[in-house]
């Protein structure tokens, strides 16, 4: 009885001096918890994951990936908690000498620690169970938003989920326990104090520092070079050593370049940035120069964790922003593949014809093309120079922008005389802008069977009605040539529902399978057959396109499944976020603690509290600033060339996701900020 | 000219069942330019005392005037306004800034609020060089003995022309030889610059550098001393207002023992 009385008081002391810390890693725990509560009760509600898996025909496919996305959380968790534990645990060093010098065992201060943790645990699991209650129902809300699933849901309430998660927590509870009680018997009785960085005097600028700071920049300004054309650089290191050592070679120096420069970053430059600062006379105020000699001192102590911090933050971002692109490219290359919300060929417009006979509101436009075999010799982004046999369906220039006014994300195209512009989803293969960039324009295209040539203005993806109607590629000429070309016609249709496609026509469409096939043999791809559309495939390397291609599933396929990717690697990244954001947060605020003297001192030469104020925000929103520019520079750049690789995908999502990330580190920063100057007041 | 004028000052802390009374209707007078030790023993409100001359606190009653400017009415703006441009604190911690040169440390209080002044650098020379930082100037504090970090304490504190300088057992942390340099430069700066000090400290060895010594226990005052004769006379005049403070008889040391 007498051993839990004492517990108790020390819990109860130790609660009132150390609250704010306190408080922070239970919050911490509690929203941990909350979110993988919520993921835990979304695995065990097994009716709504057959509703939302029923889109992509596989059921355990979605369970599988949440039970996999929480036992990373776990895992991350853990390494967090266990980080966050012993970084608070050694802000107490000189706490744990003073009892240890009085005599206390350490078995004593072990149980004494324990009791602590037991109730950090015990507010942040109910808190954590609470919210996560809450929080479930928020995210399935965004689940079922994000694979385009119409389904109403409630707070999820799983039994099995607190179960499983308590016995989690717990198993980390007993392991910190553990750890602590080793941490203090280890403890030496003249350990008064925390061995800090403010204990030793600024290090003067060396010329070491100089050099370190003008590698730092150059590494990173090689990977800035680098990142604007990676390509171009994979293809001269691949032609210069061989594919498999130049490629990795060069991506792994890349790598290495990023990961030293980030290093040299923290280290060298931007210490001797702030001393160059620190020293001019724009820096002669306070206000201005303590946030730089504040910002060298934690450059100074903190560079390795300002360095993880950066990491973690670029693979955070460039998975979160990665996850964007992708949901984005998903439901463009549905528009680009499918323009218009039932796209068909000759063949298959008679049967959407036929469907859609008694819905009002039905437009179809129609859209001639002739269909001819083509040769052109194309350099490709490897620096190799080919020729490639293709088909070609071209349109007229006229009807092409004809269509652009119901298609306005086509580029506008001006074609004059021989002159004719490439349609080809693989754009990106065959120019770049920037450095090392290069194109196709002028290079000659020969229609062998026609006789006739053109030369290649411009090379875009976007294809008119999509590409779906299309067998190969397509190319734009001025409405004379076209009328010139003999060559057989193959329209294609697009048809709009002012009320959308009924869902019985939809249904009776989908199950058309039907197909129009194109011969791709040596002899057609030569001039030598006139190129011939078939229902049947006549070879096995012959062009095929559908006869009916329906907009509305396509696209809810796509979001089933880039949206269900884009959820679990979202969840991750908050977790992530959170992770890193309290990483700094309480790094800053352990450094706040050793700066309260100066502070006080401060107050005491007369320092208005205006100016302090201003200075603890300056240095506390440097801290977390810094790397999330540089983080979010290098995903940025990783983000850029994710695009390029799919052909140009557009990024909007990615930076609405890259602002909110932003927003919340920077509200994280702010109430760090806060809580440091709120202190520095009642000093 | 008078410069502190402290009129029925006291000070309570506590609530209604427990209360401390730190200072009890202390009442004294500072002329400009004196060297005014605050003797006491502990517990008698002297530290109480330098944080309300210094506005770190507020009495419950009385008034104190510095330089005809009522403290007690001040806000916390005009408070730290008035501490920066018309007082100089020298601590017995030195309460130096360990990330700034010695330079930075010096000029610090200059650099508060713009504009910076356009003779900061004059100032830095003239008050290096009356307590000898000189060379010293590009160096951080924690690379510096006891002593000279207290003269950097000194040189901040007088570099803003202050009309007051307060120091508070600013020999508390250091040697006899480097506390007997110190009260050297101190007695120095109010010779030089003609600045009020007044000084809180137990050490009559310390007290004897000043020109005056006012005792005070349980929080009023007692008596006060004035240089009168030589140092040691002064000295000797002083552990006798000690021994008649604290009730009883002391054995008399000389300044040798420093």
């Amino acid at each position: 009885m007498e051993g839990g009385g004492a517990v108790v008081a020390w819990v109860k002391r130790s609660w009132a001096q150390h609250a704010g810390v306190s408080q922070l890693l239970a919050t911490v725990i509690a929203c941990l918890l909350a979110v993988m509560y919520a993921v835990a009760a979304l695995i065990e509600d097994r009716p709504l994951l057959r509703q939302i898996s029923h889109g992509v025909g596989n059921t355990t496919l979605f369970p599988a990936a949440l039970v996999v996305l929480l036992v990373v959380m776990m895992l991350f968790s853990l390494t967090f908690i266990l980080y966050i534990n012993r970084l608070l645990l050694s802000r107490r060093d000189g706490e744990f000498g003073l009892y240890r010098r009085l005599g206390m065992p350490t078995g004593r201060l072990g149980v004494n620690l324990f009791g602590e943790l037991l109730v950090v645990f015990v507010l942040g699991w109910l808190g954590g169970i609470l919210g996560g209650i809450l929080v479930s129902k928020l995210l399935a809300m965004i689940l079922l938003r994000l694979v385009d699933v119409s389904q109403t849901v409630g707070l999820l309430i799983s039994p099995v989920a607190i179960g499983e998660l308590t016995g989690y927590w717990g198993l980390v509870l007993l392991l910190l326990g553990v750890l602590n009680a080793w941490y203090v018997r280890g403890h030496g009785l003249l350990q008064f104090w925390t061995p800090n960085a403010a204990k030793k005097p600024l290090e003067a600028m060396s010329g070491r520092h100089v050099v370190g700071a003008v590698g730092g920049v150059g590494l990173l300004g090689l990977v800035v070079v680098f990142a604007q054309a990676p390509t171009v650089w994979t293809s001269r290191a691949a032609h210069a050593f061989g594919d498999v050592v130049g490629l990795l070679g060069v991506m792994i120096a890349c790598l290495c370049a990023a990961v030293i420069g980030v290093y040299l970053l923290f280290a060298c430059t931007l210490p001797v940035a702030c001393d160059w600062l620190a020293r001019r006379r724009w820096a002669q105020q306070a206000s201005r120069y303590l946030p730089l000699i504040s910002l060298q001192r934690r450059f100074r102590a903190n560079r390795h964790s300002l360095w993880l911090t950066t990491a973690l933050t670029t693979v955070t971002l460039t998975v979160i922003g990665g996850a964007a692109v992708l949901y984005q490219f998903g439901q463009t290359v549905v528009s680009q593949d499918i323009a218009q919300p039932i796209v068909a060929t000759a063949s298959g417009q008679s049967v959407v014809k036929q469907a859609l006979a008694t819905t009002p509101g039905v437009t179809t436009t129609q859209l001639n093309t002739k269909l001819v075999a083509g040769r052109v010799r194309l350099r490709l982004r490897s620096a190799h120079e080919t020729v490639e046999k293709n088909l070609y369906q071209v349109v007229a220039l006229s009807d092409y922008r004809r269509l652009r006014q119901t298609q306005p994300q086509l580029p506008d195209l001006h074609v004059r005389g021989r002159q004719a512009v490439m349609i080809t989803a693989g754009e990106r293969l065959y120019q770049m802008r920037g450095i090392g960039g290069w194109t196709n324009a002028g290079r000659v295209l020969r229609l062998p069977q026609t006789g006739t040539h053109f030369v290649l203005a411009a090379i875009t993806n976007g294809f008119p009605l999509g590409s779906s109607g299309y067998f190969d590629r397509a190319l734009v000429v001025s409405d004379r040539q076209y009328a010139q070309l003999a060559a057989p016609v193959v329209p294609i249709y697009g048809t709009r529902v002012r009320a959308g496609v009924p869902a019985k026509v939809e249904k009776q469409l989908i199950a058309n399978t039907a197909m129009d096939y194109a011969q791709s043999d040596h002899a057609t791809l030569s001039g030598h057959r006139a190129v011939r559309v078939v229902a049947k495939a006549p070879g096995q390397n012959d062009f095929g396109r559908d006869a009916i291609s329906l907009r509305r599933p396509a696209l809810h396929e796509m979001h089933v499944v880039f949206g269900f990717v884009l959820f679990v690697i979202l969840l991750l990244g908050a977790v992530f976020m959170v992770a890193t954001a309290s990483i700094l947060l309480l790094k800053q605020l352990v450094a706040a603690r050793f700066e309260q003297a100066d502070r006080i001192t401060l107050r005491r030469l007369g320092m208005p509290q205006t100016v302090l104020t201003k200075v603890i925000y300056t240095q506390t929103m440097a801290v977390f600033a810094l790397p999330l520019l540089v983080g979010g520079g290098g995903a940025l750049i990783l983000i850029q060339w994710l695009q390029g690789a799919l052909d140009g995908s557009p990024g909007g999502v990615a930076f609405l996701v890259f602002g909110i990330y932003a927003a919340v580190y920077l509200v994280f920063a702010w109430l760090t900020a806060m809580r440091i100057d709120r202190q520095a007041q009642r000093q | 000219m008078r410069i502190v004028s402290v009129d029925h000052l006291s000070k309570t802390y506590g609530h209604r069942l427990n209360r401390v009374v730190a200072l009890n209707d202390l009442s004294f007078s500072i002329d400009a330019g004196e060297f005014v030790g605050v003797m006491g023993p502990s517990g008698a409100g002297k530290s109480t005392l330098l944080n309300l001359l210094a506005t770190f606190d507020q009495p419950t009653t009385g008034d104190i005037w510095i330089d005809k400017v009522d403290l007690t009415t001040m806000s916390a703006t005009s408070s730290a306004r008035f501490r920066r441009e018309d007082l100089g604190f020298i601590f017995q911690g030195f309460d130096l800034l360990n990330d700034l040169t010695v330079s930075a440390n010096i000029t610090l209080p200059l650099t508060f609020v713009p504009p910076v002044p356009t003779d900061l650098k004059a100032r830095l020379v003239a008050v290096s060089e009356l307590l000898g930082l000189t060379p010293l100037l590009t160096r951080y504090p924690l690379q510096l003995s006891q002593g000279q970090r207290q003269r950097v304490a000194a040189a901040r504190a007088i570099i803003t022309r202050p009309k007051l300088l307060l120091a508070d057992e600013p020999t508390g942390s250091l040697d006899s030889l480097a506390a007997t340099e110190l009260l050297r430069y101190l007695a120095k700066i109010n010779l030089e610059t003609d600045v009020t000090i007044m000084m809180v400290t137990h050490d009559a060895f310390t007290a004897s550098f000043c020109n005056r010594i006012i005792f005070i226990r349980d929080g009023a005052y007692f008596a006060e001393v004035t240089r009168q004769g030589s140092r040691q006379e002064f000295f000797n005049r002083i552990i006798d207002m000690e021994a008649t403070i604290n009730g009883g008889g002391r054995r008399r040391g000389g300044l040798g023992q420093a």
